[in-house]
């Protein structure tokens, strides 16, 4: 899965991230809104009314293999993905930050150990090592969301790292350190604020990436399991209906759509406002990092 | 070049005896893998034989060391809906995995050299030359079962032009193909494009085009000047296309090793799986030392630099 750049410099970030932000508050909205908008319950099957096309019987986007309400399932099929996309951003992305910033702070044999660490996971392919330990270490959402936080951690460390042993040798983190400052605080007040931004426009890229790997293994059936409405899932049920109801299998996936484009614009803009810009386009990717070819 | 090449090595042994770590430990982390081994619904004494023939009653460490040579030769126990040993199941699902990959790969580059050209080799023209970028950007943000759905959808069902699932005809290959292309093009294409115009703003470029040579000629030119990235990129989007075979096959029913993990899945044949996932991880890192090596190979201020300060 591959990180995002805008293509070309004629793409005018205001209003790309514009429609970013807006694709994605649109679809937490949805999420949050579900029950207030839905007009049926999601997993209310009617089945006198299977396959129905979008606009009759009162289903505005007409009806599943089951009859159940697709307008309603889409609303619900929001919240898995934005869910765990979200929590394994914010594990991956702490996990990350914290080791980075120790790892550059500390140096010497940590930084070794962490960084070789860092490029086991890089070396190993994330969608199958997922499979591996959703097949062998249990299925559930937890498991879910802490694999996909694990084969993000290797981006924010990398990033947080290299602007730490940055920073570490400015003229005030030097004073804070001869001061005798405990080294938690030089951490937090020094260096933590150093890298917010950089960590932010990482969490930002992530979000498609966690959100492309969530509905991956949802599609593969090693996510949300049936009856739950999940956009990765409803997309499956509905492959087998494409000849007569192609609306089932179609209408989740722009939701899909909609939250990793989202994602990917926004952040785009978030890269191109700071000066990580130019770390978080070379490193956010592992191609590039590993051997930078490009510069 | 011997630096180059230790610490390159060393990373591929790191990361295989990462992953095998990591197989073993899930594999017993709930308790005697017998009991996934063994067919669903074994009576326990069936599991206790399994269990000792399989010799996961020997202790851990014992257990640990034996299962590197056992996984590197490809010892998996058998699969238990094809009566045979896992890995032979394995690699004779290897070939039309390969096909697909390959015919993707290729059809990525062409589509990469094409659309970098196009975007590339001029400055301005906005939208009506940007256009392909764009697309390329959209691509990258669409999940890939969800393409090949949609190209199912208007290739099979609503135009029935192309055959949909399992490798039945010569044109099999032409959706899944297509859809797996779509994971590994956006890197492809704008590698290339970044780094031709990069070319065609050096000095040898402005010479050319002041010495009269045609645009085509000093496009073509800046093209070999950005050829070497776009290879890298391109080999280490073939370890990627590993990953994405999983699911482009699952979506296709193309029978190669990525669709039978999840077939195996589905049928509980865990021995299958496991054998299938293995293979596909370390086919991964070696795929991709393989690459960093003909990099090196194609690059000689890799070797000479020890491929460290890059």
């Amino acid at each position: 899965m591959s990180h995002p750049r805008i293509p070309g410099r004629r793409f005018r970030p205001g209003a790309a991230g514009a429609t970013g932000a807006v694709l994605l508050a649109l679809v937490v909205l949805m999420a949050l809104l579900a029950p207030v908008l839905a007009p049926h319950d999601p997993l209310a099957q009617d089945l006198a009314h299977t396959d129905a096309a979008p606009g009759v019987h009162g289903h505005p986007l007409g009806t599943d293999q089951l009859g159940r309400d697709l307008l309603s399932r889409l609303l619900y099929g929001a919240r898995t993905p934005l869910l765990v996309g979200v929590l394994a951003v914010v594990c991956g992305g702490l996990a990350g930050t914290l080791l980075g910033l120790l790892s550059g702070f500390a140096r010497g044999w940590p930084d070794q150990v962490l960084s070789r660490l860092a490029d086991v996971q890089l070396a190993l392919p994330s969608v199958l090592l997922a499979l591996l330990v959703l097949t062998f270490g249990g299925q559930s959402t937890a498991v879910l969301v802490l694999v996909i936080a694990l084969t993000g951690w290797p981006a924010y460390f990398r990033l947080v790292r290299s602007r730490v042993l940055a920073l570490r040798t400015m003229a005030y983190v030097e004073a804070s350190l001869t001061q005798g400052v405990a080294t938690w605080r030089v951490l937090r007040y020094d260096l933590l604020p150093g890298v917010r931004g950089l960590v932010a426009v990482t969490a930002t890229l992530d979000l498609s990436r966690a959100v492309l790997m969530e509905a991956g293994l949802t599609y593969l059936g090693l996510g949300a399991q049936a009856p739950a409405p999940d956009w990765g899932l409803m997309v499956a049920e509905g492959q087998g209906q494409l000849l007569g109801a192609w609306w089932i299998a179609v209408t989740p996936g722009l939701g899909l759509v909609a939250l990793v484009i989202g994602a990917n614009l926004l952040g785009e803009r978030l890269a191109g406002r700071g000066e990580g810009r130019r770390a978080a386009r070379s490193t956010v990717k592992k191609t590039v990092t590993a051997r930078s070819t490009t510069a | 070049m011997i630096r180059f090449l230790v610490r390159r090595l060393a990373l591929t042994v790191l990361a295989v005896w990462g992953a095998l770590s990591a197989v073993f430990c899930l594999l017993h982390s709930s308790g005697d893998p017998a009991v996934m081994m063994a067919p669903v619904g074994s009576p326990p004494e069936k599991v206790a034989q399994l269990s000792h023939a399989l010799g996961y009653d020997r202790p851990l460490a014992e257990q640990y060391a034996s299962f590197f040579g056992d996984a590197l030769r490809g010892h998996f126990p058998d699969s238990l809906t094809f009566q045979q040993p896992a890995m032979d199941v394995v690699l004779q699902r290897l070939g039309a995995t390969v096909l697909l990959a390959s015919v993707a790969l290729a059809g990525a580059a062409a589509a990469a050299l094409l659309i970098g050209v196009w975007t590339g080799s001029r400055e301005g023209g906005g939208a009506r030359r940007e256009w392909p970028m764009w697309l390329v950007f959209l691509t990258q943000s669409v999940p890939g079962f969800y393409i090949g759905v949609l190209l199912v959808w208007v290739f099979g069902v609503e135009l029935a032009w192309l055959p949909t699932s399992g490798a039945t005809t010569a044109t099999s290959v032409l959706l899944p193909a297509v859809t797996l292309a779509c994971g590994v093009l956006p890197p492809l294409a704008r590698v290339f494009r970044d780094n031709l115009r990069g070319e065609l703003a050096r000095p040898y470029s402005r010479t050319g085009t002041a010495l009269g040579m045609s645009r085509a000629r000093v496009v073509r030119h800046a093209a070999y000047g950005s050829m070497l990235p776009t290879v890298t990129v391109l080999g280490l989007e073939a370890g990627a296309l590993l990953g994405g075979t999983v699911i482009v096959e699952s979506v296709f029913s193309w029978p190669g090793v990525g669709q039978l993990a999840i077939t195996a899945l589905q049928n509980q044949d865990y021995p299958l799986v496991l054998a299938d996932l293995t293979f596909l991880i370390i086919a991964f890192v070696v795929v991709n030392l393989v690459v960093d090596l003909l990099y090196g190979v194609l690059d000689p201020r890799v070797r000479h630099q020890g491929g460290q300060s890059r």
